[in-house]
C-alpha cells in the first residue's frame, strides 16, 4: 500500500517537473504594398494605384507542421484553420509544441486536402455552412479574397476571387513551405496581397468562383505570396 | 492491475460495439453491397432520424415557407417528382432538370443528376439556396428553427445540445434519407426465396441481365457511376451535364445512372424527364441511341429488342417497384411532430 503511495506521488511529481511543452504563435499580417490591411465593417482603406478596396480575405490553413534539415520534426494534429481577416482572432494560430523543438522551416497547405473534402459535414473550422464551401457542388473554397475596384467593369465595382476545389485536374490545394533563417518562437507571416492582384489585370478578370483553368493558374501564384517576417 | 483492469474496460466497450446494432428502420438485406455512407461518423439512432424526417417535410426550409424537400421529393413517387418533366420549386419557378428519386442513399457516392456533390451531408445544402429551389441560406434556416417552438428540443433529444448548428441539420436530414431504403420489391422477394418470378418475368430478368445490367448493377439496380447514355441533346436546355461543371470534354453529357427500382412511382424519366413511359425509354436505347465522343462503351453496339422482348424486360422491371417502400408509414408526414407547431 506504502509502495503505491509513492509510485502515485512519484508518477504525479514527474507530471509536474515535465514541463516538456511551449506555446508557439503562427501569424499571419495580410498587407498591400507592406502597409497592414484592416477591414473594418467590411472596408478597408483604399490602396494601389488602382484604388483597390479589400472587403473580404479568409482562407484555410491545414496540416501544419515543422521541418528540421528536411526532416519532419512537429505535426499540429487535427490541422485546421479558418482565417479570417475581419476575425484578429484567426490571424493568430496558438501550438502546443515540445519544448525544445528545433526547426529551420514551417509547412502548411493552403486549403482542405481531398480526403477531408470527401469526409462528409464536420463541425468548428470546417463547417460548410461558414461561408467557404460550395454549395451547388462539393468543395471547399481555399483561398477567398474579395474587394472592389474603380476599373472592374462590373455592378458595385467588385472582384470575387473564390480559388478552391479538390477533383483532378483543379486541385487548387497549395503546400507553403516556408524556411526560417532565425527561428524564434512565434513565426509571423506576411502575405502580400499586392503581390497576389498583381498578377491580374482587374479590368479583365474580376471573377473567378469555380475550379477551372483560371482559377488554378491563380492559385499556383499563392505560395509566392506568403513569407516569413524575421 | 491497473493494466488488467483497462483490459477489462477495453474487451467490455469492444463487446458492446459488437452488440451494437442498427435500429430496426436502418435493417438491409444481406445481399446489399457494403455501406458508403460513413455510418461512424454520424451513427444511426431513432431521434436524429426524426428530426430529420421533421425537416424533410417541413416548409421552414425555403425563404418564404412555402417549399420543403416533400415538394419535390413525395414518399407517394419513392421521393421524386411525378408528373413534371422538370421539377418547379419556389414561387414555381421551372428548374432544368427532373428530381431524382430518393432511396438507398447510404450506398451512393455521387449525389445530383450530375454527380457533383460527393457525400449525402453536404446534399441539402445546394437545395436550400438555390434561387429556383428553396433560394434561402443555412444560417437564415439554422436562426428560424432556434426561433421555433418545437426544434429546440428536438436538437436537444438527437444531439443533447438545443443549440441548432448547419452541421447538425445537414446530419439529421442526412439521417432521414438514410432510413430510405428500399429493398422489399417483388424481385427482393424472389431473392429471399418468398416469391417466385412469372415465366414472362423471368423471361425479362435474362433480357435485363443481357442488356442493362452492366450499368443497372444489381442488387442497387444502378453502378452509381457517370455515363452518357446516348440521349440527343435537348437544345431549349443545352444541358451537358457533368460538363456544365467540369468544362472538362470528358465529362461531355455525363449524368449519374439511377437506380431501376421504382420506376412505375418515378416517372417521368432520364435527367430532363423526356419519357413518360418506361417503352419509350426502351425505344430510346434500341433505336434512339446518339453517338457522341463519350457515349457510354455498353451503347457503342446496338441493343436489339423486339417489342414481344420489350414487354417481357418491362414486366421483370415491374418487380422493381417496392409498394410498401412508397407506403411506409414511417416515411410520410410526421403530423405528430409538424402539426403541433
Amino acid at each position: 500500500m506504502r509502495k503505491q503511495l509513492l509510485y502515485l506521488c512519484l508518477l504525479s511529481f514527474s507530471t509536474l517537473f515535465a514541463q516538456t511543452e511551449k506555446e508557439l504563435q503562427l501569424s499571419f499580417s495580410p498587407t498591400f504594398e507592406k502597409q497592414s490591411i484592416l477591414i473594418l465593417e467590411e472596408q478597408s482603406s483604399v490602396y494601389g494605384a488602382d484604388s483597390i478596396q479589400i472587403t473580404a480575405l479568409k482562407f484555410f490553413v491545414s496540416a501544419i507542421a515543422f521541418y528540421q534539415k528536411d526532416q519532419v520534426v512537429f505535426e499540429e494534429e487535427n490541422s485546421y484553420h479558418l482565417i479570417d481577416i475581419e476575425d484578429m482572432n484567426s490571424l493568430n494560430i496558438p501550438l502546443v509544441v515540445p519544448e525544445n523543438l528545433e526547426f529551420d522551416a514551417v509547412h502548411f497547405n493552403l486549403g482542405i486536402d481531398s480526403l477531408t473534402s470527401e469526409a462528409g459535414v464536420f463541425d468548428g473550422a470546417l463547417d460548410p455552412t461558414n461561408g467557404m464551401y460550395w454549395t451547388w457542388q462539393s468543395g471547399y473554397i481555399n483561398f477567398k479574397l474579395e474587394g472592389t475596384s474603380p476599373i472592374c467593369p462590373v455592378r458595385k465595382n467588385a472582384f470575387q476571387f473564390h480559388l478552391g476545389g479538390y477533383r483532378a485536374p483543379y486541385n487548387l490545394l497549395q503546400k507553403i513551405h516556408l524556411n526560417c533563417i532565425n527561428p524564434s518562437d512565434d513565426i509571423h507571416i506576411n502575405i502580400a496581397i499586392d503581390q497576389f492582384l498583381d498578377q491580374i489585370k482587374l479590368s479583365d478578370t474580376y471573377e473567378i468562383m469555380s475550379p477551372n483553368k483560371e482559377a488554378l493558374t491563380l492559385a499556383k501564384q499563392l505560395p509566392t505570396i506568403f513569407s516569413i517576417v524575421e | 492491475m491497473r493494466y488488467t483492469f483497462s483490459y477489462i474496460i477495453f474487451v467490455s466497450l469492444l463487446s458492446l460495439a459488437f452488440l451494437w446494432k442498427a435500429p430496426d428502420f436502418f435493417a438491409y438485406p444481406d445481399y446489399f453491397p457494403e455501406l458508403q455512407y460513413n455510418v461512424e461518423r454520424n451513427p444511426i439512432t431513432t431521434e436524429k432520424t426524426a428530426l430529420g424526417r421533421a425537416l424533410f417535410f417541413d416548409p421552414i426550409l425555403s425563404k418564404d415557407s412555402t417549399i420543403s424537400c416533400a415538394s419535390c421529393h413525395s414518399p407517394f413517387n419513392a421521393f421524386a417528382h411525378t408528373d413534371h418533366d422538370l421539377s418547379h420549386g419556389i414561387r414555381d419557378q421551372i428548374g432544368t432538370r427532373n428530381a431524382p428519386a430518393i432511396f438507398n442513399m447510404a450506398w451512393k457516392r455521387n449525389f445530383m443528376r450530375d454527380g457533383v456533390i460527393n457525400n449525402l451531408d453536404l446534399l441539402a445544402l445546394a437545395p436550400i439556396s438555390d434561387q429556383k429551389e428553396m433560394d434561402s441560406d443555412i444560417d437564415l434556416v439554422v436562426e428560424r428553427l432556434q426561433e421555433s417552438v418545437i426544434y429546440p428540443s428536438l436538437f436537444n433529444a438527437a444531439f443533447g445540445d438545443s443549440t441548432i448548428t448547419g452541421p447538425n441539420v445537414l446530419r439529421a436530414l442526412s439521417q432521414f434519407q438514410l432510413s430510405l431504403i428500399s429493398a422489399n420489391s417483388k424481385y427482393d422477394q424472389v431473392k429471399r426465396g418468398e416469391a417466385k418470378f412469372t415465366d414472362q418475368e423471368k423471361n425479362g430478368y435474362a433480357l435485363f441481365q443481357k442488356n442493362c445490367s452492366s450499368c443497372h448493377q444489381e442488387p442497387l439496380f444502378t453502378n452509381d457511376d457517370l455515363a452518357n447514355n446516348g440521349l440527343p441533346i435537348d437544345t431549349t436546355l443545352n444541358d451537358f451535364g457533368r460538363w456544365d461543371m467540369t468544362q472538362l470534354s470528358e465529362d461531355s453529357l455525363l449524368f449519374v445512372v439511377p437506380s431501376l427500382r421504382n420506376l412505375s412511382f418515378t416517372y417521368p424519366y432520364m435527367h430532363d424527364g423526356r419519357f413518360k413511359k418506361i417503352r419509350q425509354v426502351l425505344d430510346h436505347y434500341t433505336d434512339g441511341i446518339h453517338h457522341s465522343p463519350t457515349l457510354s462503351k455498353e451503347l457503342k453496339k446496338p441493343i436489339l429488342l423486339s417489342p414481344n422482348e420489350k414487354t417481357d424486360l418491362i414486366a421483370f422491371l415491374l418487380t422493381l417497384d417496392d409498394k410498401s417502400f412508397v407506403f411506409d408509414q414511417k416515411h410520410q408526414f410526421p403530423r405528430e411532430i409538424l402539426l403541433q407547431k
